[in-house]
Formats: C-alpha cells, sequence, structure tokens
C-alpha cells in the first residue's frame, strides 16, 4: 500500500507492517494507524501516522538511555493488547526535540507494543517517579551514561 | 452506571476526602484530568514540525557513537 507523508514523500509500505493504536496517543484519538520508518545508524525512528501524512513523532527506547526504567505493566494493558508473553514486547518513548540542549523522553507515557499483533498503545504511568520530560542530552554526551558497553 | 458497563461507586468517605472507585472493561481508559492534559501537551509538542528538530537528533547522538567507537 502507498501511504502519502510529508515527511518522507510516497512510503510504499505493507499493510501487515501497520501498528494499529489500541488506546491512542493522547491527543491523536482519531489517529489508529502508523508505520515504523527506521534511520540508518541511528537510535531512533521515526512513528508516521497512516491517516495524516504531517503526523509524524520521533520513538527511542527508553532503556538505551534509562538502563534502570522499570515499571509494572497493569493488567489491563495487558489485557488490552492480548499481551501473552514478554517476547511480545517493546517498549518505546516518545522524543520531544526544543533545541540541542533539549531533548527528552517522555517516561511517564510510554508506549508498549505488542509484536505479535502489531497493536500498540500508549500507557500512562500511575507511579510517580517518571516525567513527560526526561532530558538525554547530558546522557548522550557523557560516555559513562551512554548505553553503549564501552569494553575495557 | 455509564454506557451500561462502566459503574462508579463512592469507595470511602473520610473527612474531606472521597475516594472513588471506577469499574469498567480493560478497553475503556480512565485518567485524571490533569494527567492527560499533560501527556496531551507532552504529545503535541513531540511532533516534527521542522526539518531542524531532526537534525539536531540525527547528527548529535549517532555522530558520538561513532567517535566512541575508534
Amino acid at each position: 500500500m502507498l501511504i502519502r507523508t510529508a515527511r518522507f514523500g510516497d512510503l510504499e509500505v505493507d499493510e501487515q507492517s501497520f501498528w494499529i493504536m489500541r488506546n491512542p496517543i493522547l491527543g491523536f484519538e482519531e489517529k489508529k494507524k502508523f508505520v515504523v520508518v527506521p534511520q540508518k545508524d541511528s537510535t531512533f525512528e521515526y512513528f508516521q501516522s497512516v491517516d495524516d501524512e504531517h503526523l509524524t513523532f520521533i520513538l527511542a527506547d527508553p532503556f538505551t538511555f534509562f538502563r534502570n526504567y522499570d515499571f509494572l505493566l497493569e493488567q489491563r494493558w495487558i489485557e488490552m493488547l492480548q499481551l501473552k508473553s514478554d517476547r511480545e514486547i517493546i517498549i518505546r518513548t516518545i522524543v520531544t526535540v526544543r533545541t540541542p540542549q533539549e531533548i527528552s523522553l517522555n517516561l511517564k507515557a510510554p508506549i508498549i507494543m505488542n509484536t505479535s499483533l502489531r497493536e500498540a498503545a500508549q500507557i500512562v504511568l500511575d507511579a510517580p517517579g517518571y516525567s513527560t520530560r526526561h532530558s538525554i542530552v547530558e546522557r548522550a554526551e557523557k560516555e559513562e551514561d551512554y548505553a553503549d558497553p564501552i569494553q575495557e | 452506571m455509564l454506557n451500561h458497563n462502566i459503574v462508579i461507586s463512592i469507595v470511602d468517605i473520610s473527612g474531606d476526602q472521597v475516594r472513588i472507585g471506577i469499574d469498567a472493561p480493560a478497553e475503556v481508559s480512565i485518567y485524571r484530568e490533569e494527567i492527560y492534559e499533560l501527556i496531551q501537551q507532552q504529545n503535541k509538542e513531540s511532533i516534527i514540525v521542522s526539518s531542524e528538530a531532526e537534525q539536531i537528533l540525527f547528527d548529535l547522538l549517532p555522530k558520538k557513537r561513532k567517535d566512541k567507537k575508534v
């Protein structure tokens, strides 16, 4: 299927690779279908709406920057996404870029993805401790905090 | 009761605090309004509107990784 995007032009995408939002990206309730557009040699990937050519988010694997990121996935999300095993889960967070000094991850509301069904949900963590803006700039600059293992 | 499948009940009243219980099917998402607005706002700020933002991201971080491997 050919999808039109403002950012990447026309993309030829297999419908089987669509991600269906079972729980929406909040504020974008009508946008149900997305595709992941990976970037070569990058930690980041695009999350492009199939329904809206102008709607593009950037996703990151939160564990790349926050190794100790940890939360309990509530039963209702497990049911909603019909998750049967850990191996079916991918966790991503939305990246906000303001300036080179202000790049953050929204750890409060991660996106949980079921790789078997290709269904996803933005969830909101009830537990305190995580906010919508965790800066990754310092973490990317300080080698010891960056998740790439450094061979001694 | 809302929509035949959502039950709202008062769980507890103590002093000036009221605890409200909401029993709803899994497909119904329930948020505190201020949390919903916070997340919604953050999401809206995260849409890429300029190529400047992506340039910042895709330039800065991968370069650091390459430097390290040398």
